[in-house]
C-alpha cells in the first residue's frame, strides 16, 4: 500500500470484537453441523458456513488493521469455495445416483 | 569308424527313450541289444585293423573340439571329444561291448515281465555308451565325462525299482560314496592342467599338438611329491569307482538293482574303471613309487577284508558282491606291484566269470521265484542243469582251478607280487595276504555252490537251514517265506540293514506265487550263460605263461600284446623274472591254498562234519563280526552319516528359525502394524472430521500453552 494512503475510518459504532465473536459463533455452528448432521448436503452447507465465518474474520481484521490482505484472501476463499461446491455437489449427486441415499454414514465403504 | 562304437549304444538309448514304450517289447529289447552287438562288431573290426598295423603308437580319432578359446591359429584347445585305440583300450572296449551284449541278451529274458522294460534298456544302453566313452577317451576331461556318466547310470540302475525304499537309498548311497572318489579325480585333473597345460593322454603325430600328459611325464614333473599327489588323488577316484577300502560300502548295497545290472555294471565293467584308469596313467604312478605301494596295500587289504565278509553272507548276490570287491582288490594289488598287464588280464577274466556267476545267480533266483537266501536253496543241480553246469565253470574259474581263466590271471598276479617281494619285503607280506585270500575265495565260492546246487532242497517252507540259523541270536524260524516282513525278521544281520532279497521280486510279477518246483530259465538267458562259461574256461588261454608250455621269455602273449600300453618305462618292472621252478612253486602254492579252501567248504557243507552250526558257535564272536560285515556300515553311520544328519538338522533349524524367521518376522511386523492401524480407517467421514477437530485443538493448545 502506498505510503500516506489509508482506508477512511468507519464510524466506531460496531467494534471489531463483535465481528470476531460473530465469526467464532458461525464457525462453531458450522463445525457442529459437520460433526453432527448425517445428510451430506447439510454437512456441505455447514462447511460453507465455516468458510464464511472465516471470511467474516478476515474482513473484520482487514478493517481493523487498515490493510487489504484479508479482503484479497476472502476473494480467494470465495473462488475456491465455488469450485469446491461444483466438485462436491457433483460427487454427492453421483453418490445419490448409485446408492439412492445421501446419508454420510452409509457411504463408508472405504473402511480399512 | 571308431566313433560308431560309442555312438551306436547312444543311438539305441535315445531310440529306447523316445519310442521304447510304443514298440513291442521284443523289438525294443532287440534294438537295444543290436546296438551293443553293432558296437561290438565295429570295435572288433577296428581292433583287428589296429592290430594289423603298428601297435606301438595309439590310434587317435579327433571328433570335435569341445572346450577351446581364441580364434584361428591362436586357438587354445583345452579338451576335445576324441577317441583313442591302443592295446589297453582294445581289451577294454571288447570286454565292455562283448560282455555287455551278452548281458543285454540275458536281460531280454530276465526283464521280460517288468513293466519298465524300455526304461531298463534305455539305461543299459546309456551305460554302454558311457563306459565306451570312458575307455576310449583320448584325454582326461573326456574320460571324466564317461566316468561321471557311468556313475549316473549306476545310480539310475541300482534305483531301478525306485518304489522300494531300500533300492532308492542304495542308489543314493552309491552316488554319494562315488562323489568322494570323484572329488579326488577332479582335484587330480586340476593339478594335471596346472602342471602339464593339456589334458591329452598322448601327442598325436598326425596333428601338431603339444605333448600328451602320459608321453613322458617325467620331463615335466621333476618334483616327486607333485607326482605323488596326482597319483594318489587319481587313486582316490579309483577307490571310489572300483569299491576299494574304505569306499567299498556302496557295492554290496548296489545288489538292490536287477541282477543283470549287478552282472554288467557292478561286476564286469563299471567297477573296473578304476583299474583301467590306473593302468592308463601308470607312467604317472611310476614317477612316485610310493603311490604304487599304496595301491598295492589298499588292494591286498580290500581283497582279504571283503573275502572275509563273503565267508558268512547268506544272500547269494551279496556273496558275489563281496567276491567282486575282493577280486578288484587283487587287480589293484597287481597294479601296485607294477604288473599292469596282469591287472588288466584279471580284469578281463573276472569280467567273464563274474558276469557268468551273477547271471547264473540270476537264473537261480529266477528259477526259485525270487529266492535269494542260500539257506533256502540246495539240490538245484538236477532241475537246473544248464545253469548249474555253467555256474560250475564260473566257480572253477574264480577259485583258480588249473586250466580255467581265473587260474592264469590270478596266478600271474601272485607271481608278479612275489617277484616284487624279492626286492621289497613289504610285497612279501602282501603276497601272503593274497595267498590267504585265495583260500578264502575258494571257501566262500565253494560254500555258495554246495549250498545252492548240492545237498537236498531246503525249499521255502522248510524254514531256515538250522546250521547257521541257530548261531544267530535274534533268529525266528521263518514259516511263511513269502512274506516280506518275514524276510526282514529272518535276516541274519542282527542290526537293521537293507535286505536285497526281494530285489528281483518285481521283475517276475508274472511268476507270482512261488512255485515249489524250480524251473530252468528261458533259452535266451541260457545262451548268454553258455557263451560266458566258454569264455570263463578258455578266456585265460591268451595269457598262458611261457614257463608252463616250456617257451622262452617270461611274457605271456597277452602281456606282450599289452606291452605297448602298459610296459613300465621306469624302474618299477626292471627286475628279472622268477626262475621257472620258482614259478611252479608259486603256482603250486596258490592251487594248494585253493584246494584247502574247497576242502573246508566241502567238509562243512557237503559232509557236514563238523557241522557249520558247531563251527559258528565255537567261533561265535568272529562269526558275528563277519556276519555284520565288521560293523563298517554301522561305523560310517555313527562317524559320518549321523553327525551329517545332525549338522543338517541344525542347519535346517537355523534356516527355519533365523533366516526364514527374519523374513517372516518383517512380514508379520508389517501385517501387525497394518492390522492395528486399519481400525482407524472406519470409513465414516464424520469420524475423520472429529479427528481433525481434535488435532486442530491440539495444535492450538500447543501454541497457546507453549510457554
Amino acid at each position: 500500500m502506498p505510503p500516506g494512503f489509508a482506508l477512511p475510518a468507519l464510524p466506531a459504532t460496531v467494534p471489531t470484537e463483535a465481528y470476531v465473536v460473530l465469526s467464532a459463533v458461525l464457525f462453531a455452528i458450522g463445525t457442529l453441523g459437520v460433526l453432527l448432521r448425517k445428510n451430506a448436503l447439510t454437512i456441505f452447507m455447514s462447511i460453507e458456513l465455516m468458510l464464511n465465518a472465516v471470511n467474516v474474520a478476515f474482513v473484520a481484521f482487514a478493517r481493523q488493521f487498515g490493510q487489504f490482505d484479508g479482503q484479497i484472501f476472502v476473494f480467494f476463499v470465495m473462488a475456491v469455495a465455488a469450485a469446491e461446491v461444483a466438485v462436491g455437489l457433483g460427487i454427492i449427486v453421483d453418490i445419490f445416483r448409485s446408492r439412492r441415499t445421501v446419508d454420510i454414514d452409509d457411504v463408508s465403504w472405504l473402511r480399512g | 569308424m571308431l566313433w560308431l562304437v560309442p555312438a551306436l549304444p547312444l543311438l539305441g538309448s535315445v531310440v529306447s527313450l523316445f519310442f521304447g514304450r510304443r514298440l513291442p517289447k521284443a523289438l525294443a529289447g532287440t534294438i537295444a541289444s543290436g546296438a551293443v552287438l553293432g558296437a561290438f562288431v565295429v570295435a572288433l573290426l577296428a581292433v583287428l585293423e589296429f592290430v594289423a598295423g603298428d601297435t606301438t603308437h595309439p590310434f587317435q580319432q579327433h571328433l570335435f573340439p569341445w572346450i577351446a578359446w581364441g580364434e584361428g591359429r591362436a586357438q587354445v584347445l583345452v579338451a576335445e571329444a576324441g577317441l583313442l585305440l591302443d592295446p589297453l583300450s582294445s581289451v577294454m572296449v571288447l570286454v565292455v561291448t562283448g560282455v555287455g551284449f551278452l548281458i543285454h541278451l540275458y536281460s531280454m529274458g530276465y526283464m521280460a515281465h517288468d513293466p519298465s522294460y524300455p526304461r531298463f534298456f534305455t539305461y543299459l544302453n546309456l551305460f554302454a555308451f558311457s563306459m565306451l566313452v570312458l575307455v576310449l577317451a583320448n584325454n582326461f576331461l573326456f574320460m571324466f565325462v564317461g566316468w561321471e556318466l557311468v556313475g549316473l547310470c549306476s545310480y539310475l540302475l541300482i534305483g531301478f525299482w525306485f518304489t522300494r525304499p531300500s533300492a532308492a537309498s542304495a542308489g543314493k548311497k552309491a552316488f554319494v560314496v562315488n562323489r568322494v572318489g570323484d572329488w579326488g579325480f577332479l582335484v587330480a585333473l586340476l593339478l594335471i592342467w596346472t602342471t602339464f597345460g593339456t589334458f591329452q593322454f598322448f601327442a598325436d603325430p598326425a596333428v601338431a599338438t603339444t605333448g600328451g600328459v602320459l608321453d613322458d611325464p617325467g620331463r615335466v614333473i621333476r618334483d616327486g611329491s607333485l607326482a605323488l599327489a596326482i597319483a594318489l588323488l587319481l587313486f582316490v577316484g579309483a577307490v571310489g569307482k572300483s569299491a576299494q577300502v574304505p569306499l567299498y560300502v556302496w557295492l554290496p548295497d548296489a545288489m538292490e538293482g536287477p541282477t543283470p545290472v549287478s552282472a554288467l555294471i557292478h561286476a564286469a565293467t563299471m567297477v573296473t574303471a578304476g583299474i583301467y584308469m590306473v593302468a592308463r596313467v601308470h607312467t604317472l604312478y611310476e614317477l612316485a613309487p610310493a603311490s604304487l605301494a599304496v595301491v598295492a596295500t589298499i588292494g591286498a587289504l580290500t581283497a582279504i577284508f571283503a573275502a572275509s565278509i563273503g565267508l558268512v553272507q547268506t544272500d547269494i548276490k551279496r556273496v558275489l558282491a563281496y567276491s567282486t570287491v575282493s577280486q578288484l582288490g587283487y587287480m589293484f594289488l597287481a597294479l601296485g606291484a607294477g604288473a599292469f598287464a596282469a591287472g588288466i588280464f584279471h580284469l578281463m577274466t573276472h569280467a567273464f566269470f563274474k558276469a557268468l556267476l551273477f547271471l547264473g545267480a540270476g537264473s537261480v533266483i529266477h528259477a526259485l521265484s525270487d529266492e535269494q537266501d542260500l539257506r533256502r536253496m540246495g539240490g538245484l543241480f538236477s532241475p537246473l542243469k544248464v545253469t548249474a553246469l555253467t555256474f560250475l565253470a564260473g566257480w572253477l574259474a574264480i577259485i583258480g582251478f588249473p586250466g580255467f581263466s581265473g587260474f592264469f590271471s590270478k596266478d600271474l598276479i601272485l607271481a608278479k607280487t612275489l617277484e616284487r617281494g624279492l626286492e621289497d619285503p613289504w610285497y612279501l607280506v602282501l603276497y601272503a595276504v593274497a595267498l590267504l585270500t585265495v583260500a578264502m575265495t575258494a571257501f566262500y565260492m565253494s560254500r555258495l555252490v554246495f549250498l545252492a546246487f548240492f545237498g537236498r532242497h531246503r525249499g521255502a517252507d522248510e524254514g531256515l537251514m538250522p546250521a547257521e540259523a541257530r548261531a544267530v541270536p535274534e533268529h525266528e524260524p521263518a514259516a511263511a517265506a513269502g512274506a516280506v516282513a518275514t524276510h526282514q525278521r529272518a535276516s541274519p544281520v542282527v542290526h537293521a540293514s537293507h535286505n536285497s532279497r526281494a530285489a528281483d521280486r518285481e521283475a517276475h510279477g508274472a511268476h507270482g506265487a512261488h512255485g515249489s518246483t524250480p524251473h530252468e530259465s528261458p533259452w535266451i538267458m541260457l545262451i548268454a550263460l553258455i557263451v560266458l562259461a566258454l569264455l570263463s574256461i578258455g578266456g585265460g588261454w591268451v595269457g598262458i605263461p611261457p614257463f608252463m608250455v616250456g617257451a622262452a621269455g617270461h611274457e605271456s602273449p597277452f602281456e606282450a600284446f599289452l606291452a605297448p600300453s602298459v610296459a613300465a618305462h621306469g624302474a618299477a618292472e626292471a627286475h628279472g623274472a622268477l626262475e621257472a621252478t620258482m614259478e611252479w612253486v608259486a603256482t603250486g602254492a596258490s592251487v594248494v591254498m585253493a584246494g584247502i579252501g574247497v576242502a573246508i567248504a566241502a567238509a562243512l557243507y557237503l559232509a557236514g562234519t563238523p557241522s557249520p552250526a558247531d563251527f559258528a558257535r565255537r567261533f561265535r564272536q568272529p562269526y558275528l563280526w563277519l556276519l555284520n560285515k565288521w560293523y563298517v556300515d554301522e561305523l560310517y553311520q555313527a562317524l559320518i552319516a549321523h553327525p551329517g544328519a545332525r549338522l543338517a538338522a541344525f542347519l535346517a533349524a537355523f534356516d527355519l528359525g533365523v533366516v526364514d524367521g527374519a523374513v517372516n518376522g518383517i512380514a508379520r511386523l508389517s501385517r501387525g502394524t497394518g492390522a492395528a492401524l486399519r481400525s482407524v480407517q472406519s470409513g465414516y467421514v464424520r469420524g475423520y472430521a472429529v479427528t481433525m477437530l481434535i488435532g486442530a485443538f491440539a495444535i492450538l493448545a500447543f501454541w497457546a500453552f507453549r510457554g
